[in-house]
């Protein structure tokens, strides 16, 4: 087919324009997209401790005429987890019970009660080895526990996750012949029996 | 022969001479005789258009624990795109996130603090149904917090279906302060992140 010069020209011309109304449309959808919000709720998880293996020795002391330094536990791991999420100051507490004689069965006979003769209960620390640089010994090497108090024994920040603290430690009374220690009473036939709970705590702050 | 007089010969001579030019006219148009028109047409494209189908959106409740733990956000079973430019031309499905973010308390952050910014946003691909081959998977996993990340890609017109396992997972672990109490004292702290699926022209 034969065309003259000027509709070849129209041809062309029109063909642009069609080529630029592509482009012009592709261009407008050509970062077509979708856009949602997805949401969770972070709640902490506190802080956990717990003791691995703890040592209660239940030794049997017969009165002596020295004093006697008497051994009756041990905590030589102490396992630490700072699930807070929050990064903040803690401390890891310890306190305990007053040794105490023990109820025995039955009750305690009329006109007794019972003995709290220790006025001295040591958790002594020789050394700790800490697996996390976040958390450190609180610096006491003799906590008296005697009573119900509550001393810092580590503290830490930030710890994340689990702590182990391995140390070398003990728990002791000192037992001395001037104090009245045995109860014959409720107790005739074997030992007085005595007895002391000892508790680790975290809390918040330093 | 019957005599033709002056006044009729040249009445014949015009009436020839007329035929003649006539035939002549005649002639020419029949030789070149075209009916040339032009038609046209303008098309355009409709473009290029993406639906997500039964998102999931879990809004999950973790609790910081020992363990580092993924967090499902959310899953995009459903993924549908239409190639409707009419071009042929390759695309791709891009998605990107922005940083889990803590959201705003009512009334605004207490004077000194900020939102945290948590940890990465991630996408996880399993298995995936295409409807056609002509797509494939681009990438298997990507933080896409940071990046966008091109997921599927290639040559297709007209519809494409994707049915995917995937899904979108932050992780919290217990050394990243994830729990802010002075924001929120006795409720979890609600983070955020908007999730973004594209789609593309070109790889």
């Amino acid at each position: 087919m034969n065309l003259s010069k000027s509709k070849l020209g129209i041809l062309a011309l029109t063909g642009v324009m069609s080529l630029g109304l592509l482009f012009g449309g592709n261009s407008a959808f050509a970062a077509e997209q979708a856009t949602t919000k997805a949401s969770t709720g972070i709640q902490s998880g506190g802080y956990n401790v717990s003791l691995t293996s703890p040592q209660d020795l239940n030794p049997t002391v017969t009165v002596g005429t020295a004093t006697q330094k008497v051994i009756i536990g041990k905590i030589p791991t102490i396992n630490l987890e700072d699930l807070s999420g929050t990064g903040s100051n803690f401390s890891l507490k310890v306190s305990a019970t007053e040794l105490t004689e023990k109820t025995p069965s039955g009750g305690f006979k009329s006109g007794t009660t019972a003995l709290k003769p220790f006025n001295s209960m040591v958790l002594k620390t020789n050394s700790s080895t800490i697996s996390n640089p976040n958390v450190q010994f609180g610096g006491f090497t003799a906590i008296n526990l005697a009573g119900d108090t509550s001393t810092t024994l580590y503290s830490g920040s930030n710890a994340g996750g689990s702590t182990s603290i391995t140390a070398d430690n003990e728990i002791y009374v000192t037992v001395a012949p001037n104090k009245v220690t045995v109860d014959p009473v409720n107790y005739p036939g074997g030992p007085t029996p005595y007895e002391t709970t000892v508790k680790l705590s975290v809390v918040q702050g330093l | 022969m019957r005599k033709v007089s002056m006044r009729q010969k040249r009445l014949i001579s015009l009436l020839s001479s007329f035929v003649i030019c006539m035939v002549l006219f005649n002639s020419k148009a029949a030789a070149a005789d075209q009916y040339v028109t032009t038609a046209t047409a303008g098309v355009q494209s409709q473009g290029i258009y993406l639906t997500i189908s039964n998102p999931q959106i879990l809004n999950p409740l973790a609790t910081v624990s020992a363990e580092t733990q993924k967090i499902v956000l959310a899953k995009f079973p459903d993924i549908k795109v239409e190639d409707l430019t009419g071009t042929n031309s390759a695309w791709s499905l891009k998605l990107s996130a922005t940083p889990l973010t803590e959201k705003a308390p009512a009334g605004g952050f207490k004077s000194g603090t900020s939102a945290i910014v948590g940890n990465t946003i991630q996408y996880r691909v399993t298995s995936e149904t295409i409807s056609n081959t002509n797509i494939t998977r681009t990438v298997s996993g990507a933080v896409i917090d940071k990046m966008t990340a091109t997921i599927y890609g290639g040559t297709q017109s007209g519809t494409t279906t994707i049915n995917a396992v995937n899904e979108i997972t932050t992780t919290i672990t217990p050394n990243k302060n994830m729990v802010d109490l002075i924001n929120y004292p006795t409720t979890p702290t609600p983070y955020e992140t908007t999730i973004t699926f594209s789609v593309v022209q070109g790889l």
